[in-house]
């Protein structure tokens, strides 16, 4: 009984989250068009920018200020309201609470998140909140949202059990006071961000001698479980590590002998994970969204269709949301599964010596599907298998979108809606 | 369930990607050779080998002949490899030189099969000492005698094409079948470099000289032997050029100083492109 109690609170918590997610999604997609205009188009070393020479063009780069400025604008917004609805959403579902409670409880999370992110200490760097702009994760806003909720609670149940009536002000200072005390121990143990986000980035092995196809597939679990639990930032691409040591090396060589044959390393997690398992992002969701245009039910494929655009240039995050993916079991296992098996197929491929390992740097916002390609120089059989692992892996997602995101999900959606 | 007006999206995105990737490939092959002309290294020596006997100062004669017709001097280094490995250089890089010789002798120049592998071995130690030192990436080689022994086989066994480039490589009067006239009896070192021959690197251009005094020798090595070196490259380089010189200075010992030589090497190691050495 005490068990089904603690999984039902998990539910609650879970499901708040969605509804959360689901209300702010818009923001988000609206951040991300731009975010998409400014990484591919806009800035000087963008695909679009380089391809087509739009140098001759000044007012491209200052369209890349203005959607600079609209993206982040847009994301910290976002995030804003994804924290206050948590905090809103989860109140409610908690204990049935009024409007004013509602309200009250945003309010809270509204605090709690700007007294978190508020550092005097960075002023240097000229930003006080560091946390906003598109810097936060999900999971931070949603962790706060529910520390939110929980702030307003506990306070709440002290009242009431000290006869007191609880006020706007009280709930203000509470709120203030502890986010000042999170944030100051967050300073004392000296994280880069101040909880969670970075805590998977520490397992990475690349520091270690082991073979390429490892690091790939274990650097390709850690991206994808980061982006499962929400520890990434709306408008933040995944990297496809072109700096990684290995992919120097590759491609030092690769200029010496003008030649991409007998390299020294040529499997490597660049060449591997970063030119054939990101295609939309970690989890491979360019397949994923493929797969919902094809079978998905009405509300799926609007989302899909709206969403088209930033995951071709590998900006998931609305898809993150819209779907939503965060804390999805049931999406779990293909997350995991469809970049590992690209991972493993382009491995052999390269052993083979069947396809040339991509080693040269693509600009920045490349289209997915065509990092292998340039990476290569330009080799049409990489486009080929690139296409090729795209529809291998929407083989992939398509047992468990049929049978997952049409049955509960969408029944949830329904609920929610 | 799948309908047929779906398909369109995933159709439709494949179109786009292949028409993007048409302008993208150009503009990357365009990119690449920018950036392959900026990772070559603006100093590219021409490092000369001589035969057994010979000391550092072999081709003091010929750097002497090639900067009196030069209007800019070429820097000429010298190092000789001891027996114990350590390295004697001697010489100085003049500034603007990007085409300075670099002579790499062995205080242990004796003939033979042994002594021709450690100089190979001696030769690795000193190409990386004066990458070191100079900081280049490719080069071009002359090889005089079992020189040009030692250039092959250092490049069958040391040469490591992942950190350095090598176009041209002549070679003058070197006996790949040793003293052997006969080609069809294939001495040691001929097996062993026919047998690594697939190493040496397909990009580069090979030129094969001998001297001819009475037709059939230069006075110690055969032509015979000297033509023993298609075995080794021909098929696998880029391009094989054999030549024979004849008429004065054409004896063995003097083919390093021998006026046609000298303008073979002008203007087929000399003579190549300029390095580009800013991207535009």
């Amino acid at each position: 009984m005490k068990l089904n109690n603690k999984f039902a609170f998990l539910a609650n918590w879970r499901e708040s989250c969605w509804q959360s997610l689901r209300l702010s999604a818009p923001l988000l997609l609206l951040g991300l068009f731009f975010e998409c205009l400014n990484n591919s188009f806009f800035q000087p070393s963008s695909f679009f920018y380089q391809i087509f020479n739009f140098s001759h063009w000044h007012w491209v780069i200052e369209f890349g200020v203005v959607t600079t400025a609209l993206s982040q604008i847009c994301f910290s917004a976002f995030l804003l309201l994804l924290c206050m609805a948590t905090a809103a959403f989860h109140i409610q579902r908690c204990r049935t609470a009024n409007q004013t409670e509602r309200l009250q409880s945003a309010l809270a999370a509204l605090l709690l998140l700007l007294t978190i992110s508020y550092s005097h200490r960075i002023f240097s760097i000229g930003a006080g909140l560091n946390w906003l702009g598109g810097q936060a994760t999900f999971l931070e806003a949603i962790l706060v949202g529910l520390l939110g909720a929980a702030t307003y609670y506990g306070l709440q149940r002290l009242f009431v059990r000290k006869n007191w009536t609880l006020q706007l002000w009280q709930i203000t200072l509470a709120s203030l006071f502890e986010g000042g005390v999170i944030r100051e121990i967050n300073y004392f143990l000296q994280c880069n961000h101040w909880f969670l986000s970075n805590i998977l980035s520490y397992l990475n092995l690349s520091n270690y001698q082991l073979p390429g196809v490892i690091v790939a597939s274990w650097q390709s679990i850690l991206n994808t479980l980061q982006l499962w639990i929400g520890a990434v930032s709306p408008g933040n691409l995944t990297a496809d590590f072109n700096d990684d040591a290995a992919n120097s090396i590759n491609l030092a060589a690769a200029l010496t002998k003008n030649s991409l044959k007998d390299l020294p390393q040529p499997l490597n997690v660049h060449s591997l994970l970063g030119s054939y398992a990101l295609l939309g992002g970690s989890g491979q969701l360019l397949a994923l969204l493929l797969v919902l245009l094809l079978v998905g039910k009405q509300q799926q494929k609007r989302a899909a269709e709206l969403n088209l655009f930033p995951v071709f240039f590998n900006l998931n995050g609305g898809l993150l949301a819209e779907l939503p993916l965060i804390f999805n079991w049931r999406l779990l296992g293909p997350l995991l599964l469809a970049p590992l098996v690209s991972i493993w197929l382009a491995a052999a491929a390269i052993a083979l010596n069947i396809l040339p390992p991509a080693v040269y740097l693509v600009p920045n916002g490349t289209p997915a599907i065509l990092g292998a390609f340039l990476g290569t120089n330009g080799s049409w059989r990489v486009l080929i298998f690139t296409i090729l692992l795209l529809l291998i892996s929407m083989l992939i997602y398509y047992p468990f979108v049929k049978s997952s995101m049409c049955c509960k999900t969408n029944k949830g959606a329904a609920n929610l809606a | 369930m799948l309908k047929k007006q779906n398909l369109i999206w995933v159709i439709g995105l494949i179109l786009i990607t292949m028409i993007l990737a048409l302008p993208a490939a150009g503009w990357m092959k365009k990119e690449v050779k920018s950036d392959r002309a900026a990772h070559r290294s603006a100093l590219d020596p021409i490092i000369m080998v001589p035969g057994s006997s010979a000391t550092q100062n072999r081709f003091d004669s010929l750097v002497k002949i090639i900067n009196h017709d030069s209007v800019h001097s070429h820097s000429l280094i010298k190092v000789t490899v001891e027996r114990n490995n350590k390295l004697r250089i001697s010489g100085k890089l003049l500034s603007h030189d990007h085409r300075p010789f670099m002579v790499i002798a062995f205080a242990d120049n004796a003939d033979g099969y042994q002594p021709v592998q450690r100089q190979a071995a001696w030769m690795n130690l000193a190409v990386n000492q004066l990458e070191k030192i100079y900081g280049f990436n490719r080069f071009s080689g002359i090889g005089h005698s079992n020189g040009g022994l030692i250039w092959t086989l250092y490049l069958e066994k040391y040469f490591d094409q992942n950190r350095f480039s090598i176009d041209r490589l002549m070679t003058i009067g070197t006996p790949y079948n040793f003293k052997e006239r006969n080609l069809n009896k294939k001495t040691n070192i001929l097996k062993e470099l026919i047998n690594g021959r697939k190493k040496i690197p397909k990009h580069l251009i090979v030129y094969s000289i001998n001297g001819s005094i009475n037709y059939s020798t230069d006075g110690l090595v055969a032509a015979e032997s000297v033509a023993a070196g298609k075995y080794v490259f021909q098929g696998q380089v880029a391009h094989y050029t054999r030549i024979t010189v004849t008429g004065d200075n054409t004896e063995h010992s003097d083919l390093p100083q021998n006026r046609q030589i000298i303008k073979l090497i002008e203007q087929n190691v000399l003579r190549t492109q300029k390095p580009q050495l800013e991207r535009k």
